[in-house]
Parts: C-alpha cells; structure tokens; sequence
C-alpha cells in the first residue's frame, strides 16, 4: 500500500530531471519510511516549501516500488532501516523503475560505513531527524543540480 | 565495573559512549527543537536480577521501553527507557502538538519508536565508527509496562552492562534513560575492542 498525500497524480513527464526546477512546482517525491512520524516529518517539510510538489508516501521496498511504477518519482528519500528490504539494498531496483530520480538516504543509521555506501551508490545522505535546514540546503543542491 | 574492567578500559568505554551521546542529544534537539542536557555516561555490569530492581527502584512499575538489537563486534540490546509520564510529554513534544496526550495510541507509539530508532541508532553509531565495524542494528521496538516484565524479556543476557546516560528535555521535564544490555561473551569483546582502540592511542 502507498499513500497520495499531494495534490491529485499527473501523468509523469517523459524526461525527468535530476535538479529540482526553480520553485519545484509540481515535482513528484517519494518518500519510502516505515515509521509514520518520518514520513509526517517529510511530507510537511516539502509541502510547507512547494505546496504543488506531489508527495507519494510508501511504508517499504514492496509499496515504494509499485508507486515508483504507477508514476516515477523525480526525487526520492529513502530509509535505511526498514522491514524486509533495507534502503540501500532497494537503491538499484529504484534506479531501474525510476532512472531520472535523485535518491536521498534519510536515516538514523549515522554510521561512517552506512554513509560511504550511499556516497559509493551515488546518493545524498541525511542524518535523522529530517528539519527545516537539512530540507532546505537539501532542495538548494537539487536545484543546483549537484 | 571495577571488577570486570580495568580504569583505563572504563575511561576508554566512558569516551566511546559520550560521543555517541552527544550525537543522540543533537539528534533529539533537531527533533523536538530544543536544548537537550545529557550526563556523563555512567557505566555499570550487574547481573540480570540486580538490574531488573535497579530499573525497578528508578522507574517503579510504569516504564516505557523503546529497543534494538545489534550485532557485530558485540551482540546485545540497547534500550531507550523513560517513565510513562516523559513518555507521554515526549509524545507530544515529537507530535508538536499543544493538547496533553493522556494514553498511547497507535500514532504516539509510532513517534516515541521513531525516536528511540533515531537515539540509539545514534548512540551506536559510536562503536562502529570507533572500531572501524559495521554494526547492524534491528527494527526498534516498543514495550510498557513493570520493569520486571520488560526486562526479562531479555532473554540471553544473564550479566548486563548498563550505560546510564540521562538526558533532560530543557523545559519539558523529560528525562531518558539510555542502556545497553550484553550478555557475557559480548562484554569481553566489548573490553577486547576497548583494548585495541587503546593500543591504537598509544
């Protein structure tokens, strides 16, 4: 199961960019987080910021990959430690379903070894708790493109 | 501890565990937005009976366990525990909401079990990146309930290691409690690891 908590869904455009489009209008994000205060946490952060950037929410590997099929996300935050899957373990089926998307580890594992093996996967990594300043420097890298 | 380890492997245990409170208490200032006291980490090995009436006597019948297990260098449990009313106060401070929460439903259980992911995830982080390993760490769980009840719950772990680090909530009146609980092959690797990182410092 996964959650609509934007705007109703468009059809994705053909092309999706990596850097975020000045304003982020109606950029599609997915947030994969098994715990429901995370996924409030991110969804409020984004929509406080773009409040036409459509959130889809997934509680693990199984929900995020069907709405990743339904409509290919231009940017994803992923948890790490998750039920079944873990995050990282779930980072190359993403890339398949969703090639275009920028992939961000959210997650409360701060270990060094956590955090090169999403640098080595070509992700951003985020320490938990997601706030105000980590969304922000993290939209102004996406717009950057970086 | 004394009789377990050496002082110099318990300033060694007290240095690793202090840094990964002092993450745990960033971490939990950016989630509830503000100051977060924490003390010195404490450390003490009891058998499992001496430290079910130590939490007993700290926190009476009405606890609330947030745990993890982990493995790795050493395999063990660490738990996040607070008494029913810092529960409730976190609950609402995590929720930003300005309503008192009298009960835990669903939706308090799932933001205090966030948090403890987020803490003690922090918390042993510290050891990984220490001791240059990997330490994997289970989905976190919630209990309440006596003390008694939860504790023994920990099945395996006969001797415990407790790491007491209490952290005060700035204007909330939240107090916390982190602990980890090893079973005896795991505190001697624990003192092994402490011993190579000390042979690396000198």
């Amino acid at each position: 199961m996964y959650l609509l908590a934007g705007s109703s869904l468009q059809q994705p455009s053909a092309v999706r960019p990596t850097a975020l489009r000045e304003g982020g209008l109606s950029e599609m994000f997915l947030i994969i987080d098994d715990s429901r205060l995370a996924r409030m946490m991110a969804v409020g952060l984004i929509t406080e910021r773009y409040p036409d950037a459509r959130v889809v929410e997934a509680i693990d590997a199984e929900s995020a990959l069907t709405a990743a099929r339904d409509a290919p996300p231009d940017h994803i935050l992923l948890d790490h430690n998750m039920p079944g899957t873990a995050g990282l373990d779930l980072v190359d089926t993403l890339r398949d379903v969703a090639p275009g998307a920028s992939i961000t580890l959210v997650t409360a594992n701060i270990q060094s070894s956590i955090r090169e093996r999403a640098e080595a996967f070509g992700c951003r990594f985020i320490a938990k708790p997601l706030t105000a300043e980590k969304v922000d420097a993290l939209f102004a890298d996406l717009k950057a493109g970086t | 501890m004394s009789n377990f380890f050496t002082a110099e492997e318990s300033d060694a245990f007290t240095e690793i565990f202090n840094i990964g409170a002092g993450k745990a208490a960033l971490a939990m200032s950016e989630l509830l937005d503000a100051p977060i006291a924490f003390t010195v980490p404490f450390c003490v090995v009891l058998p499992l009976d001496e430290a079910t009436s130590y939490f007993q006597r700290r926190f009476g019948t009405d606890i609330c366990i947030i745990s993890q297990d982990f493995s790795g260098p050493f395999d063990g449990a660490a738990l996040l525990m607070f008494h029913h009313e810092s529960s409730l106060k976190l609950a609402q401070a995590a929720l930003r909401t300005e309503e008192a929460i009298e009960a835990i439903t669903e939706m308090e259980r799932e933001a205090l079990t966030e948090i403890g992911n987020i803490i003690l995830n922090a918390c042993l982080s510290s050891f990984g990146d220490l001791l240059e390993r990997e330490v994997a760490t289970s989905l976190p769980r919630y209990a309440a309930g006596p003390s008694s009840a939860i504790l023994h719950n920990t099945r395996g772990f006969d001797l415990v290691l407790i790491v007491k680090v209490d952290f005060n909530v700035e204007g909330r009146d939240i107090e916390g409690y982190v602990t980890f609980v090893l079973n005896v092959d795991s505190v001697a690797a624990f003192r092994d690891a402490a011993n190579r990182l000390l042979e690396k410092l000198h």
